[in-house]
């Protein structure tokens, strides 16, 4: 192939790196206003008075909006509707939206914003997820707080732990994590003739922005109209809540008739936007002396925060994925999503599955050790191979990349070799070496099967270069530079020659989310779909004029020519124009549907994801045994993603994945008081830098999946995934602690020393 | 970024600095490299007035130099600067270290000596090698100059002795003797833009017998204000240096941050570590070639 599969240039790269990029604060539009939302300062309360009579008599002060300004629905809709887009006479978390204020400069709106005067009935608040199941809870979502309760039956669970040589049983805790994306959220919304509105943002998904902003304003979708801008991160933090910024703005644009910009500041952002759900979860697990798994059962709650949105597929994705990549006969497994009043959790990168995996694989390495038997002979034994069923009873019938995975990474970090080398450190710092096995379905599953749909759009223009658009996201992930690579190699044009709009509701169909590493296999179908009567319209073309017969010609690089006689042969670019003069129709539409999954939702059991990526990460670290500081010195991670289209951009998610799950394995903390982040800044909230990039060693397996464009299968979340358990595994084996809860900072490090020091 | 309205002034001189101090009526902040004040501004109300005195262009401050035993730092010169010193690396080489580890290059660049020390934060990370050093500051005004260690004027977090109308001139202090080594250590919780949780600066020299003839040693982000330890240095000076001795040394240490700062959450974790760090620190000086090994290999 020309272009699939080489390391070509990102499509983005120049304008990024110098400064070109237009995000959403970069545009303007003649007399804009600025938009700034008031904000509830308790977790908990009745809203007794909202009064902007003050606000409103401030100069330069356009238009304040309370919920009884809202037109339409004051609704976000995500999955349950319980979430409003300004507080209605009551706030369930700190920083939830009370009223949007639109001004002359940014200044004048914060001012306003100041004095608008909000009376509050402070109420108890519920802040324990673990509290918010009791009967006497207070009551703040439905009649048991439980936004969702999700379960799988495989098997005789009794019986399972019956068979079982050896139980283990444990309980962990993983944190919030903050996306951190370098782009605040912000968007800027543009009255249009007709009563209809544009809006330009930053986002993941415009369709789900164009749904809230219809409700909204109680505008019909056809009259809205939502315009990604280059997007500075998202991480699936910008998956639902930019429904709320949307919303917000599209609100003051629509009252005021006048284009209005709201940017968040960092600190508004890391409070009252989205994180991941912090997890609790009980995990036991039985095993043979020969170390074959025979049962596993998991109970695990996921803090929510105050509003349901996208938790129920979080925790759907988090017990699909609870067991791992491992054959296990009996199973059950219970797991709830929580309100508490506190910001509400959403999508991150991995989507409820690095919980679980940091429990499941801190298992797997704990049972290893107590079997005394190499943590990665015992993944040897018990992987899923082609013929297994996953946990959910799925039949896995090709594509199955772990065993080679797992040879990949142990074998390039030499795991044998470094175990051994590293259990003779005497000294003051000791180095450990740990992993972790993982897989991840590709695409919403059975559990968005609605939204498994996406649309495309290619035009082939007479100068031969070609446009296109599709309905997925370019968000810093590559989706751009992977698309265009597809384009072109199907029409026989350069890699230079194809360009992708950005992305636009206006030009194809609702495609859903950019999510659930999903956009290189859907928009990627729906590119080949749109690509094909084009190119059967270029090979009519191209056997006119080689006269010959369509069905005897083929695409060759970058001309066509006839199977039996390379010799006649056309460039492709003669065919274009020569389609052109032809009055030909260049453009077309692709469409796909995601392969059928299925779900029963009483036993757990069903194809859940189209498709599995598969993984095994290799740490090694070095630990400080006076400060208890980790150094983490490598990690080798070898990922099964069934085709790398782009190597360089695989190689870079797999780079930045891990330095993101390093983070949340080791230092991210969302720190906390009766409710408030009082860390809402780079300053406090620790991220890893540039200097604490261990080596990355990526490694790229291809098992290729039938139904991925080129044999692709998504690839983006997984590289963050299983990197928390592989570097605490690597401490435990540096330094024989147990670690069970994130993120594992020196302190906890200490505590967890002298809990063995105790004995207990 | 949402700032108060400010009335900004920009001198080239000390004269020009002087004379826009006496005319200003109401409060004045002086900028250096900004790092700090920018962040001070913006909590400040939006319809508070602030005025600024920027001084970054006053060259004469931008040099380090040397006068016979002293060494003199003008207090504009940049972390970069300290960093990349000949002189400092030769005389005084643990302030170059400290300052290499502060915030990231572009910090490094902007921030000034001059305004780590005004600012007064009890984790700068030029201040503890100061003290080291028995480092002096010169502030000057209208009416003259006077010189203060940085021990003295530093009163306590975010307080120092400076005057309204004074601005910090000049930082200067001895070059250490010919055969004294110096290290700075920093705790973090990651290796850039790390806000430093604990510190140890620590100089020192052997006598030909082999014993510990020059030592100052001074812990940071762990005192109420920056000092030296006299109570630790005296354990140290006259005695060979062991590890037994330094192990001493860091408990003692510990000791005098729990008798000053009292029981807080996060001393169960720094007192052990700021011992350790500080017969890290000691081994460093006065130790050829450091063997962790050697000392212990459990963790306490
Ligand atoms: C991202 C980031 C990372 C940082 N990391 C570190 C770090 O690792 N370690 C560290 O120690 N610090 C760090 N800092 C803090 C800061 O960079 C340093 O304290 C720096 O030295 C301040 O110098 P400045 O010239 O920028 O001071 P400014 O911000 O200009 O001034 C600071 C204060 O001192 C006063 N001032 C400045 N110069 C004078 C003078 N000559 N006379 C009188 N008053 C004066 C100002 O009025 C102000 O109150 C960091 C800051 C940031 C933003």
């Amino acid at each position: 192939m020309r272009i699939i599969g080489k390391s070509v240039n990102r499509e983005d790269a120049y304008e990024k790196v110098t400064g070109k990029a237009p995000f959403t604060d970069d545009l303007s539009f003649a007399g804009m206003l600025y938009a700034k939302v008031k904000r509830s300062s308790f977790p908990h309360a009745k809203l007794l008075r909202v009064d902007t009579s003050k606000a409103k008599a401030l100069t330069g002060v356009h238009d304040i909006a309370t919920s009884n300004e809202i037109p339409g629905k004051n609704l976000v809709h995500v999955v349950i509707d319980d979430q409003p887009l300004l507080a209605d006479g009551l706030v369930k978390y700190i920083g939830e939206p009370i009223a949007v204020v639109a001004a002359e400069t940014p200044e004048i709106a914060e001012e306003a914003c100041e004095l608008i005067d909000v009376e509050y009935d402070e109420l108890p608040a519920i802040l324990d997820p673990l509290k918010s199941r009791g009967e006497d809870s207070v009551k703040i979502y439905g009649e048991d707080n439980i936004f969702a309760h999700h379960k799988i039956r495989k098997g005789d669970i009794e019986q399972g732990f019956e068979q079982a040589d050896i139980i283990l049983e444990n309980t962990y805790r993983t944190p919030y994590q903050e996306h951190a994306y370098l782009e605040t959220q912000g968007m800027v919304a543009v009255p249009r003739f007709g009563g209809a509105i544009d809006i330009h943002g930053s986002m993941q998904c415009p369709f789900y922005v164009q749904q809230t902003v219809s409700d909204i304003l109680g505008l019909s979708l056809n009259k809205v109209r939502v315009i990604q801008m280059r997007t500075g991160g998202a991480f699936g933090g910008k998956e639902d809540v930019p429904s709320l910024v949307g919303g917000q703005a599209a609100l003051s644009a629509y009252r005021t008739q006048r284009p209005v910009k709201l940017i968040y500041t960092r600190e508004e952002d890391i409070i009252s936007m989205s994180k991941r759900h912090p997890g609790w979860i009980r995990y036991k697990t039985g095993m043979t002396r020969e170390g074959e798994l025979t049962a596993v059962e998991i109970e695990f709650i996921f803090d929510s925060g105050a509003y349901s949105t996208l938790s129920s597929i979080v925790l759907w994705r988090g017990i699909v994925h609870s067991v791992g990549p491992y054959n296990v006969p009996n199973v059950k497994v219970d797991a709830y999503a929580v309100a508490t009043n506190k910001v509400p959790c959403g999508a991150f990168r991995g989507f409820g599955s690095p919980q679980v995996i940091f429990a499941g694989e801190t298992q797997m390495n704990e049972l290893a050790d107590k079997l005394g038997m190499d943590p990665v002979d015992l993944r040897r034994k018990n992987i899923l191979r082609v013929g297994d069923r996953t946990a959910t009873g799925q039949l896995l019938d090709h594509s199955v990349g772990i065993g080679k995975t797992l040879e990949a990474a142990c074998g390039k970090a030499d795991w044998m070799r470094k175990k051994e080398e590293y259990s003779k450190d005497t000294g003051e710092t000791r180095r450990g070496i740990g992993l972790s096995t993982i897989f991840y379905g590709v695409g919403l599953g059975a559990g968005g099967k609605h939204l498994a749909k996406t649309g495309a759009y290619v035009q082939v223009l007479k100068d031969c270069t070609v446009q296109f658009a599709v309905g997925t996201t370019e968000m810093g992930q590559g989706m751009r530079t992977v698309l265009t690579q597809i384009v072109a190699e199907q029409l026989g044009v350069s890699y230079r020659q194809v360009f992708m709009m950005e992305t636009d509701t206006s030009r194809v169909p609702d495609s859903g989310p950019t999510v659930a590493s999903r956009a290189t296999v859907m928009s990627g179908n729906a590119l080949i779909e749109a690509c094909k009567p084009i190119k059967q319209t270029m090979l009519k073309t191209a056997a006119k004029l080689l006269n010959s017969r369509p069905e005897y010609l083929e695409f060759s690089g970058e001309e066509i020519m006839l199977q039996k006689e390379p010799k006649a042969k056309v460039a492709v670019t003669q065919v274009i124009e020569e389609c052109h003069n032809n009055n030909e129709n260049m453009a077309s539409e692709g469409w796909f549907v995601a392969p059928t999954t299925s779900w029963n939702a009483e036993l757990g059991q069903g194809k859940a994801y189209f498709a599995y990526s598969w993984a095994t990460n290799v740490a090694e670290v070095e630990v400080d045994t006076k400060t208890y500081e980790v150094k983490v010195l490598s990690i080798t991670a070898a990922h099964d993603m069934g085709k790398a289209i782009n190597p360089t951009q695989v190689e870079g998610q797999i780079e930045g994945g891990s330095l993101q799950g390093m983070g949340y394995g080791l230092m991210e903390e969302v720190l906390t008081e009766n409710g408030r982040i009082i860390n809402p800044n780079f300053s406090t909230y620790i991220i890893p830098t540039a200097l604490d990039t261990p080596e990355v060693v990526p490694l790229i397996v291809e098992e290729p999946f039938e139904d991925g464009p080129y044999g692709a299968k998504g690839f983006g979340e997984q590289p963050l995934m299983g990197i928390a358990p592989a570097v605490t595994a690597a401490i435990s084996d540096a330094i024989g602690v147990k670690l069970h809860e994130l993120p594992a900072t020196p302190e906890r490090i200490m505590d967890a020393l002298k809990r063995k020091g105790e004995g207990k | 970024m949402m700032l108060p309205k400010i009335n900004y002034i920009k001198v080239n001189t000390l004269t020009e600095a002087y004379d826009a101090i006496n005319q200003c009526l109401g409060e004045l902040s002086i900028l250096a490299g900004e790092t700090d004040l920018l962040i001070e501004l913006r909590k400040k109300d939006l319809d508070t007035h602030q005025n600024i005195l920027d001084i970054s262009n006053i060259n004469l401050l931008k040099e380090i130099k040397e006068n016979g035993e002293l060494i003199k730092i003008g207090s504009l010169v940049t972390h970069t600067q300290l960093a990349e010193s000949p002189i400092l690396k030769k005389h005084a080489a643990l302030l170059a270290q400290a300052a290499s580890m502060i915030g990231s290059l572009q910090i490094r660049n902007r921030g000034t000596i001059g305004g780590n020390i005004c600012n007064a934060s009890p984790c700068a990370d030029t201040v503890p090698p100061l003290v080291a050093l028995d480092a002096e500051v010169t502030l000057s005004s209208i009416d003259g100059e006077r010189v203060l260690p940085v021990a003295d004027f530093i009163k306590g977090p975010y307080k120092t002795a400076r005057k309204s109308d004074e601005i910090l001139t000049c930082i200067s202090f001895k070059k250490l003797p010919e055969g004294c080594r110096s290290h700075f250590i920093k705790l973090g919780r990651r290796n850039a833009l790390s806000i430093a949780r604990l510190q140890v600066a620590v100089v020192g020299m052997l006598d030909n017998t082999g014993n510990i003839c020059y030592i100052k040693l001074a812990p940071g982000s762990s005192m109420p204000t920056p000092t030296r330890l006299h109570e630790v240095e005296k354990m140290l000076i006259n005695e060979k240096p062991t590890s037994d001795l330094f192990v001493e040394a860091g408990e003692r240490t510990a000791q005098i941050m729990i008798e000053k700062t009292g029981i807080r959450w996060s001393t169960e974790y720094k007192k052990p570590v700021l011992a350790a760090l500080v017969r890290r620190g000691l081994e460093k000086v006065f130790k050829k070639t450091t063997n962790h090994g050697d000392t212990e290999t459990q963790s306490r």
